[in-house]
């Protein structure tokens, strides 16, 4: 090697004077090997190997927070690369983490204060200073306190590292009305394993060796380090995957076996495999006994629930239910039915989801390696400040009455349109929107807008013009995550660690964090006092009890002491979990105090009528919800959505791939491009979240394909209060 | 859509296709013809042979991305690379045709005024020869040295477009030889080129047979890719255009002038319309061969 | 020995041979690798050093979908290299195709060459360009963008020839294919078979 090299070089040195000398056909050549000269590579590849000067963050697209490592020159973020010490997202960042550049430099991003001028929606908006925004803001808050108590001001968000400073915000301003996305996400799932189990625990995938998934779309919609794990399971055929879905998703693709199972019948699935379970004796007999409560009753429940009856409900034959409920008790305890996270399906999903934990349960799988994981976190520390008081009046959205098992802090969304809309049972009129876009969120578009309507005053904190934005009366806009710090974040998965997000560049426009805004809020409203701290103060709070400082981030980006799950400490007879019977529970008495069946109480869902089919909503690998769809990088992926349907439904109705289609629901229609495929059931229709943005603003996607909350009817889960976002039945004709 | 090669690239391959025949059929009439019937051919030959092809690599340089660095051509040493011998078969060509037109040009404008001008015609001409013929081949080459496009990968299309490339120099010769010559002599000169036409008409429809089946028999890519011009997007094109309209048609109208010469043994009486009509057909054919080869041959894809 | 440096096939002495293998079975599509080389190389929009397809096949319920990722397959005996006219494509001593800007011309006949439609005519430049397994990135020991942030790590990267390397392991332990290596162009890049 070395004598190569050697010889190389003076072969160079000698080139060299070549190519001062004159210019003939060898110097280009000669210049070639210079600018590619090898000795310049160094021996051996890194893998993950990392500029020293690049500084590490933590992505913010969407709520996986994986983490970063930036290249900055003169200013500018010119590349992302993973982070691979990050235990959570392991080394990768997916492909919207990757356009993380043209977040920060997207030409149509919020990029100062705005006030509306024209009619609400017309887009006729000016330039504001921060003191004239957020005095505006102030004013009409106050006369709103003034009119309707401070339990007029609803404040909604979605998760995020600044989302704190709102809440505390929120509560500190005396209104009880903070919404945020669970009731439109997950409140269903959470609350079926928050019965069963008293926590809503995690799964360990990296050593689970038999996987039952339904419609968690893991290797489309990522979830780390589940998404990772998953497939690293899968290729080194460490474990089997079975996945329902009425779809042929990518993750079915990997998948050992796909079940295109009827939609809305997954509860059904779970009570049969829980009664071959039982029938059969496959259940984990002792843990059963030492763990859990109400065997009896869930034995006598599920009697019925045979696999012949599950056949018929969910189109999966008898016997496959019957060897999967084998193979799933086999594998035990490294066999898992996951979660999902994503559960705003069926107007019962709490149900569904209360199985899924029961069959673990079952199986003896809790708290083991490969199993259903306790959550665990390493605790911070924080500001001392006063706590805000809590607000005196109640909600407006009556979640305590509707659905009382479910968190009230997080609000039952639907609901909450619903009384807004009635002013019942008194008006909210100013509305404050951190980092969500509800025109998107929520079902029903018209219904949504006439909330934007109802209210004297609309604020929306986002970085980009939204179709929301679009509806506000002053629009702030925050830095992006690359252009703020934000504070340190206790991570549970897949072991404990904190890490926090840096600034990676200055705010490149007339930006703020919502921890300024709030403040500038906070001192024109005199709630000073609860803000009384800067960030790099807050973020010493946090890790002072740790003895840790903000340099130890500098060589990996995080921090841990542990470097594997921890197993087992709730698995000791004197363990109590957070239940009424202080064990797992097979039948909630959560639910029997509250005088509901506290068992899964199976409900078949209609099917649609003739020529309707079921409309079944899901994400994409390239987007998060309703955002970045504007990105150039992504747009460039998929310009537009497109509903799939089945080929054979396509051909009788003469429907070709790219054919204009007009889709039709009780509350409304939308035309939009076909993907025929032999991917979907014949009896359910899908169309990718995210699309037919209304905002002109979003110059790239404005117009560009169409909006499934165009369409979806605004139906709940009953126990939960979670949106309910598959009870909708569309017509499909040919444009 | 716009293709990596557009319809810049189709007419420059048609231009020098065009010079290439000019300078064969002038080379070949000074070499072996004494009689004045093939002078005129000569002369005419040699006028035309340079501009076409000037014209054409100057469309070429205008293509590039970096037009102004086209002089790296001929600062590189790539003799594997069909378009650098291309480039130098050009220049060279380009030198040999203008220093043979010099040689017919009345002598006071002759830039170059040699003592043994017969002599010197006939080496220019011998030096031609070849190096048209090389240019008309180079045309195909430059396609049919791409094993990655299978439509263009095989040696059949480097005899196909040097067969048009004659074809095509014999029809604009055709058009213009009566507007600068006139008589008996000229007029045999004319039965020449239509008879030479057909000749190279039919060699061209020989080549198109052979191109199909090899294609048919080859691999699946081979095959695929002849489904542009068999039930594909380029198929009305080939058959109508380049086969009925390029070559077809004019064959026969060729053949018909030529009956009464060839069974009756009639003197040739030119018909200018029959001509122009056919030349111009046989250019237009040519035009359209190229323009369906360089564009179905990018949408083929090799595996 | 002194013409190495515009080696036209796989010359006679190399520092190394890089390779990547791609186990698209592992690959989600999700276009992750796309978006780092973009930004990586500054792609402009409309043209692509990498790209992933996805085909899908069979009759519902018995479908079937199958992921392509694709890019320069880095060949030993690369046409774009032959009919390049002005020698402004070659191959590194470290096995990598790469285009000289500054002797390029445009002429974009390697496009057409290249089997694999991995190459692009960049059109602020007028030059044509390619995947160049990040030589940048090699250059300071870090491996390609696309490889580093492939949330499956479908990618492999190194050198083929260091029989202690990944990519070397991976090539002797499993069956191994190039893309259309009937064109005889000996890719570098390999998948999975
Ligand atoms: N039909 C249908 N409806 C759905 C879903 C579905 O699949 N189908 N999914 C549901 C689910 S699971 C969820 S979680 C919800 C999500 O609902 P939302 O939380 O509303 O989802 P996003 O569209 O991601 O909206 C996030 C907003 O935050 C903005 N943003 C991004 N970064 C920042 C930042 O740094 N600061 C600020 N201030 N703003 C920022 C983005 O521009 C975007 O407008 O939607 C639910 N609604
Ligand atoms: N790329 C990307 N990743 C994301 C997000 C994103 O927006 N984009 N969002 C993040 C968030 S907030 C969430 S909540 C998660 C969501 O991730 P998931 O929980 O996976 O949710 P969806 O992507 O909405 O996919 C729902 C799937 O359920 C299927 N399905 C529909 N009806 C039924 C049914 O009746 N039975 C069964 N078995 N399946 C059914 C649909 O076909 C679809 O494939 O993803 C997270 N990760
Ligand atoms: S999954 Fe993608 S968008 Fe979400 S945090 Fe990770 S890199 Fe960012
Ligand atoms: S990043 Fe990896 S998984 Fe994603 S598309 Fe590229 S190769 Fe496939
Ligand atoms: S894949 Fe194409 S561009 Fe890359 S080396 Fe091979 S022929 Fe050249
Ligand atoms: S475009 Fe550039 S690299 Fe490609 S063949 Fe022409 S000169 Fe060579
Ligand atoms: S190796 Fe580098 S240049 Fe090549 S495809 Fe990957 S990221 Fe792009
Ligand atoms: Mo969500």
């Amino acid at each position: 090697m070395s004598a190569v090299t050697l010889s190389r070089r003076r072969f160079l040195g000698a080139a060299g004077l070549v190519v001062a000398g004159s210019a003939t056909a060898g110097c280009d050549r000669v210049r070639r090997f210079l600018q590619y000269s090898p000795s310049r590579a160094p021996s051996a590849l890194v893998a993950g190997r990392a500029n020293p000067a690049d500084l590490f963050s933590i992505c913010d697209n969407c709520v996986n927070k994986c983490g970063l490592r930036a290249r900055v020159v003169d200013g500018r973020v010119v590349k992302l690369d993973p982070n691979p010490y990050f235990p959570k997202s392991r080394a990768m960042l997916c492909a919207k983490g990757n356009a993380g550049i043209k977040v920060v430099h997207d030409p149509d991003r919020l990029k100062h204060p705005l006030i509306r001028v024209g009619e609400r929606g017309s887009g006729q908006w000016r330039k504001a200073s921060w003191d004239e925004a957020l005095d505006l803001v102030a004013t009409r808050l106050k006369e709103v306190r003034e009119a309707h108590g401070p339990q007029g001001v609803l404040f909604s968000s979605s998760e995020g590292f600044q989302e704190r400073f709102f809440k505390t915000f929120a509560q500190a301003f005396g209104s009880p009305n903070v919404c945020r996305h669970p009731s439109l996400c997950l409140a269903s799932s959470n609350l079926g394993f928050f019965i069963t189990y008293g926590t809503v625990p995690e799964f360990d995938i990296e050593n689970c060796r038999y996987i039952i998934m339904s419609g968690a779309n893991r290797l489309e919609s990522f979830i780390t380090p589940d998404s990772i794990d998953l497939m690293s399971v899968l290729r080194t055929k460490k474990a089997r995957l079975v996945y329902l879905d009425p779809r042929f998703t990518v993750t079915a693709s990997k998948a050992d076996e796909w079940l295109p199972i009827r939609p809305g019948t997954d509860l059904a699935f779970y009570l049969a495999l829980i009664n071959v379970l039982i029938v059969e004796g496959l259940y984990d007999r002792p843990f059963v006994e030492s763990y859990t409560h109400g065997f009896e009753d869930l034995a006598s429940h599920v009697r019925p629930f045979t696999p012949e009856w599950a056949a018929g409900e969910t189109d999966i034959p008898a016997d496959r239910i019957r060897s999967i409920a084998r193979e799933f008790a086999y594998y035990a305890p490294r066999a898992v039915i996951y979660r999902g996270r994503r559960s705003s399906w069926y107007t019962n999903d709490t149900e569904m989801r209360q199985a899924m934990a029961i069959a673990n349960a079952l199986v003896g799988n809790w708290d083991r390696p490969g199993g259903v994981v306790p959550k665990e976190s390493i605790t911070l520390g924080g500001v001392e400040l006063p706590e805000p008081p809590y607000p005196e009046a109640s909600r407006c959205d009556g979640i305590e009455e509707a659905h009382p098992l479910s968190r009230s802090d997080d609000g039952a969304y639907l609901d909450l349109r619903d009384h807004v809309l009635a002013d019942d049972p008194y008006p909210l009129r100013a509305w404050l929107i951190y980092k969500q876009n509800p025109m998107h969120a929520l079902p029903d578009r018209r219904r949504t807008e006439a909330m934007f309507r109802k209210m004297d005053l609309v604020v929306v904190i986002d970085i980009m013009p939204t179709d929301s934005a679009w509806l506000a009366d002053v629009i702030l806009p925050e830095s992006t995550y690359l252009e703020r710090t934000d504070p340190v974040e206790s991570f549970n998965t897949p072991y404990p660690f904190v890490a926090w997000r840096r600034q990676v560049v200055p705010p490149q426009f007339n930006t703020r964090t919502c921890l300024q805004i709030m403040q500038g809020l906070a001192g024109r409203l005199d709630l000073k006092q609860f803000f009384d701290y800067d960030i790099d103060r807050f973020i010493a709070a946090q890790l002072g009890p740790l003895g840790l400082h903000p340099e130890d981030f500098n060589a990996t980006g995080m921090w841990t002491d542990q470097r594997t799950r921890p197993f087992g400490s709730t698995l000791t007879p004197e363990f109590r979990f957070r239940t009424p019977s202080g064990k797992i529970e097979l039948a909630s008495e959560r639910l029997r105090r509250r005088g509901l069946d506290p068992l899964p109480r199976y409900v078949a869902p209609s099917r649609p009528a003739d020529g309707r089919f079921r409309l079944i909503p899901g994400k994409q690998a390239w987007f998060t919800h309703a955002a970045l769809q504007n990105n150039e990088w992504l747009h460039e992926i998929c310009p537009e959505n497109r509903l799939w349907i089945n080929r054979e439904e396509a051909e009788r109705r003469r429907i070709a791939g790219g054919d204009w289609v007009v889709v039709r629901s009780s509350i409304g229609s939308v035309r939009i491009r076909a993907h025929v495929t032999d991917r979907i059931r014949p009896d359910c229709v899908h169309i990718p979240h995210g699309f037919g943005h209304r905002s002109p603003a979003l110059r790239q996607v404005a117009g560009r394909g169409a909006s499934d909350q165009d369409l979806i009817e605004p139906h709940e889960d009953r126990l939960s209060g979670n949106a309910a976002l598959h009870e909708t039945f569309v017509t499909v004709e040919k444009a | 859509m716009e293709r990596n090669w557009g319809l810049l690239v189709v007419t420059y391959l048609m231009l020098g296709g065009l010079s290439a025949g000019a300078m064969v059929i002038s080379g070949l009439a000074t070499y072996f013809g004494r009689q004045e019937r093939y002078t005129v051919l000569a002369r005419l030959g040699a006028f035309v042979a340079p501009f076409p092809v000037l014209l054409g690599s100057a469309l070429l340089v205008f293509d590039l991305g970096r037009p102004l660095h086209f002089w790296k051509l001929f600062f590189a040493f790539e003799p594997q690379s069909p378009m650098w011998v291309g480039t130098w078969l050009l220049t060279l060509f380009t030198l040999v045709s203008l220093a043979y037109l010099d040689l017919f040009l009345p002598e006071r404008l002759r830039l170059w005024n040699p003592a043994r001008i017969e002599v010197w015609k006939n080496l220019l001409a011998a030096a031609g020869l070849p190096i048209g013929l090389g240019v008309g081949i180079y045309t195909g080459v430059l396609l049919g040295a791409v094993p990655a496009r299978p439509f263009w990968n095989t040696p059949m299309v480097a005899q196909l477009f040097l067969f048009s490339a004659l074809s095509t120099a014999s029809a604009l010769l055709m058009i213009l030889v009566p507007a600068f010559e006139r008589g008996a002599e000229a007029d045999e000169g004319r039965r020449l080129l239509v008879s030479a036409d057909v000749i190279f008409i039919l060699l061209e429809l020989l080549i198109i047979v052979p191109y199909i089946l090899h294609g048919e028999l080859s691999t699946r890519s081979a095959r695929e890719s002849l489904l542009m011009i068999l039930g594909g997007p380029f198929t009305g094109l080939f058959w109508i255009g380049v086969v009925l309209l390029g070559l077809l048609v004019p064959l026969a109208t060729e053949v018909v002038e030529l009956v009464p010469v060839l069974a009756r043994g009639r003197s040739f009486r030119p018909h200018r319309t029959v001509e122009i009509a056919a030349g111009l057909l046989v250019l237009i054919g040519g035009f359209l061969l190229r323009y369906v080869f360089v564009q179905a041959g990018q949408i083929s894809s090799f595996g | 020995m002194s013409h190495e440096g515009r080696v036209r096939t796989a010359p006679v002495e190399r520092a190394r041979r890089y390779a990547m293998v791609i186990d698209d079975r592992a690959c989600l599509n999700c276009q992750a690798c796309v978006v780092a080389c973009k930004a990586e190389n500054s792609v402009p929009i409309g043209s692509h050093r990498n790209w992933v397809t996805e085909v899908e096949k069979g009759r519902f319920p018995f479908v079937s979908v199958q992921m392509e990722p694709g890019q320069c397959m880095q060949c030993e005996n690369p046409p774009c290299v032959r009919v390049c006219p002005t020698g402004a494509s070659f191959i590194d001593p470290d096995g990598i195709v790469l285009v000289n800007a500054a002797d390029c011309i445009g002429c974009r006949y390697c496009i057409e060459a290249c089997p694999y439609g991995a190459r692009y005519f960049h059109e602020e430049s007028g030059t044509v360009d390619k995947c160049t397994f990040c030589r940048h990135r090699l250059d300071q020991g870090q491996e390609p963008a696309c490889v580093v942030t492939c949330p499956t790590r479908a990618r492999i990267f190194g050198d083929a020839d260091d029989p202690d390397s990944e990519v070397a392991r991976a090539i002797a332990r499993n069956r191994v294919e190039g893309r259309k290596e009937e064109a005889g162009t000996r890719p570098n890049v390999f998948y999975l078979s």
